[in-house]
């Protein structure tokens, strides 16, 4: 072990983990899981809130497609608390239905310590096409536990120009340190 | 506070480590779905390992690991994995799965130093069953990093060939860090 030591990190760090502000939501209206979604409104980008208390580093980034997949494109991205966007994916068409979809960043990268925002957008307002994830509770909820959104956003822009959240939609995805698996 | 970074971290151990505490990463499934684990499940697959994640920020000594019977049938084996390298570090071999209740299985003592870990259990039948979660979608456990593996034995592998979750059963199986649980 290198001198201090660095702190064990998990596996994961998603929307749906304990970093993330859907344990917020679920912790107001009780309990949710994700689902196979419908995406609201098409090309609209939907950020949620994610705390690191650790360097993290993000070998892959994912989400988790739904039932259906055809002629739907999706834009996975990371931005700082200021709204500067870090890292996307750019936009990619959905390949697997119920199954991961990952991303190699290339370089691999470092979140420092600090609040960020996930974001995902999607083309597709078909049922079925906007990944996997939750539109459980209310956009007062939503807006209660810091999530934004915009329109317009696929691909993610440079800068996030948020608005307030009137679409309940939590879509699941993430980063993971590992290289493979899963 | 000392700017000198800590080496040793403050963080108490907790008496143990089960599948719904702050230290196992199955623990966000179960917060966030509200899930219950519920006795009666059977195991769902003969010879079927099931991992799963557990983080160690202050190094502990782990005794035993334990589980709770609901219907006796058939042997078991529990052991925990280095998740960085799949391999091995302790397992308690085959073991007779008990009559319902608790059961508490001896581990030779072993260190965990901080880093993350499986917890893992296979079971020789698909009639013993146990107290579980049933109601985590098999997608969602894999995005926390829960495994298995169709070992086609009852013993533990060394190391571990992992696969993605194929079923919504976690068992409610905990690390104990006493010697008495």
């Amino acid at each position: 072990m290198d001198f201090p030591g660095a702190p064990p990190t998990p596996l994961f760090i998603h929307t749906f983990t304990r970093w993330g502000a859907v344990r917020d939501v679920s912790g107001i209206i009780g309990s949710l899981s994700p689902v196979s979604l419908t995406w609201p409104v098409a090309n609209t980008a939907f950020y949620v809130p994610i705390w690191l208390q650790w360097p993290y580093n993000v070998e892959r980034v994912f989400w988790i497609n739904g039932s259906s997949v055809t002629s739907a494109n999706t834009d996975f991205g990371i931005y700082n608390s200021d709204g500067t966007r870090i890292y996307s994916t750019g936009s990619i068409a959905q390949v697997g239905v119920s199954a991961f979809q990952y991303t190699i960043p290339s370089p691999d990268f470092i979140l420092s310590p600090g609040r960020y925002y996930f974001a995902l957008a999607c083309s597709s307002i078909t049922a079925n096409r906007g990944t996997t994830g939750s539109a459980a509770g209310s956009t007062a909820r939503l807006r209660l536990s810091g999530f934004l959104q915009e329109a317009s956003a696929l691909p993610l822009p440079a800068t996030m120009t948020p608005v307030a959240v009137t679409n309940p939609c939590m879509p699941l995805c993430g980063v993971t340190r590992t290289t493979t698996g899963f | 506070m000392s700017d000198w970074p800590a080496l040793l971290r403050s963080l108490e151990a907790p008496g143990t480590i089960g599948v719904a505490a702050g230290n196992s990463l199955v623990f966000d499934l179960a917060n966030i779905s509200g899930t219950t684990f519920t006795a009666g499940g059977v195991w769902p697959a003969a010879n079927r390992a099931i991992y799963l994640p557990f983080m160690v920020e202050a190094a502990v000594t782990v005794y035993m690991m334990g589980f709770e019977v609901v219907t006796q049938s058939g042997n078991c084996d529990v052991g925990i994995y280095d998740a960085a390298t799949s391999g091995r570090l302790v397992s308690a071999g085959s073991t007779a799965v008990g009559a319902a209740g608790i059961q508490t299985v001896d581990l030779t003592d072993t260190l965990l130093y901080p880093g993350v870990y499986y917890a893992a259990m296979c079971v020789d039948n698909i009639t013993a069953s146990f107290t579980r979660a049933s109601a985590v979608s098999a997608l969602w456990q894999q995005s926390v990093g829960v495994q298995q593996q169709a070992v086609g034995a009852v013993t533990l592998p060394d190391p571990a060939t992992f696969a993605n979750p194929a079923s919504a059963y976690i068992p409610y199986l905990v690390v104990a860090l006493k010697s008495t649980v």
